[in-house]
């Protein structure tokens, strides 16, 4: 099977928060739901007034980072938190007790409150809504106005994905904690 | 001693008490009651934004308080097993009050991670049968919960 994964050319994002608008609209995140599922990060200006260093303001678009070695999955009580076969970590609503020990472990605070099932929701590369249509792109990718984000497969090494990971250098966030995150920024 | 000579008081009894505005003030006491019954379940159970608790912190009060009774019944379990287990003469004196002490504030503790669990009949399913019984059993019950 697949081993999905994301690469972001971060740099050529200009904070539209199209993909927030339509993640929400794909995957039915609540109105007022904000930062929950994918968000853009702000970096604020340096500098004062007027010498303020613009190269200095960045945006940083995240979501979960799909961990191939995932602390929410491994604090997880009841296994609701789990690898599909596509190596994205989901959650079973069936199986969720919303003891928000996984909130609680994930350092990129990727996790959220669903208030329709009242049980804890992520971002799940669109497994259950575009990629269950037979769609190969997510939502925030197809969306993307200056083509930031590269969605694909890690282990095709014909794949877009690839391709770039190959060519270009990129870093993971939080390395340090030997996560193994999927989301990959492109220097 | 009789009472009524140092404290002089009506004697009245019980049947001449029930008059109709005895009664309407019983009743609006008794809706006014369960009023505040209702609002304290409420708050416990859909109520933990009350906590302090967001997305980023998900953890408040209540889990500081699961941990307060729950490790108060090991330190009561310990010193009741000075006693009971190690045989040191001086502790069985409390050995049983300990014991006591340890199940009740494990059942306090059970009562507090069941309103801090957002569906703590799932988790009786998921964490305590299908863990303790492991896989092959464990996947039996899980069928048997999904059915």
């Amino acid at each position: 099977m697949a081993r999905y994964g994301m690469a972001l050319d971060y740099k050529n994002c200009i904070n539209c928060k199209a993909c927030e608008v339509a993640c929400k609209e794909e995957n039915g995140v609540l109105l007022g739901a904000d930062k929950h599922r994918i968000w853009v990060g702000v970096k604020e200006i340096e500098g004062q007034w007027p010498n303020l260093s613009i190269a200095s303001s960045t945006f940083m678009p995240s979501q979960c980072q799909h961990c191939d070695n995932a602390p929410c999955e491994e604090v997880c009580p009841t296994h609701a938190t789990h690898y599909d076969e596509n190596g994205v970590v989901r959650v079973d609503p069936d199986k969720c007790i919303l003891c928000s020990y996984c909130m609680n472990a994930c350092p990129y605070d990727a996790r959220y409150v669903d208030d329709r099932t009242m049980t804890v929701d992520k971002c799940t590369f669109c497994s259950d809504t575009r990629l269950a249509r037979g769609e190969t792109t997510t939502a925030c990718q197809a969306t993307c106005p200056t083509k930031v984000r590269i969605f694909g497969d890690l282990d095709d090494p014909n794949s877009e994905i690839s391709q770039v990971l190959r060519e270009r250098e990129h870093f993971t966030l939080k390395t340090h904690l030997g996560t193994k995150p999927k989301l990959f920024y492109l220097i | 001693m009789d009472l009524q000579k140092i404290i002089p008081y009506k004697k009245i009894s019980l049947k001449e008490l029930l008059v109709p505005e005895n009664k309407l003030m019983a009743l609006i006491a008794v809706i006014l009651t369960a009023f505040f019954l209702i609002g304290v379940t409420t708050y416990l159970v859909h109520g933990h934004h009350a906590y302090g608790v967001t997305r980023e912190h998900p953890w408040g009060l209540l889990i500081a308080m699961y941990i307060f009774f729950v490790v108060s019944s090991t330190g009561l379990c310990i010193v009741g097993s000075f006693g009971d287990v190690f045989g040191f003469k001086d502790y069985m004196t409390v050995s049983k009050r300990a014991i006591f002490g340890s199940i009740i504030t494990i059942l306090s503790g059970f009562a507090v991670i069941a309103f801090e669990i957002g569906h703590p009949i799932t988790m009786m399913i998921y964490n305590v049968l299908s863990r303790v019984l492991h896989r092959p059993f464990g996947g039996w019950v899980r069928s048997m919960a999904s059915t």
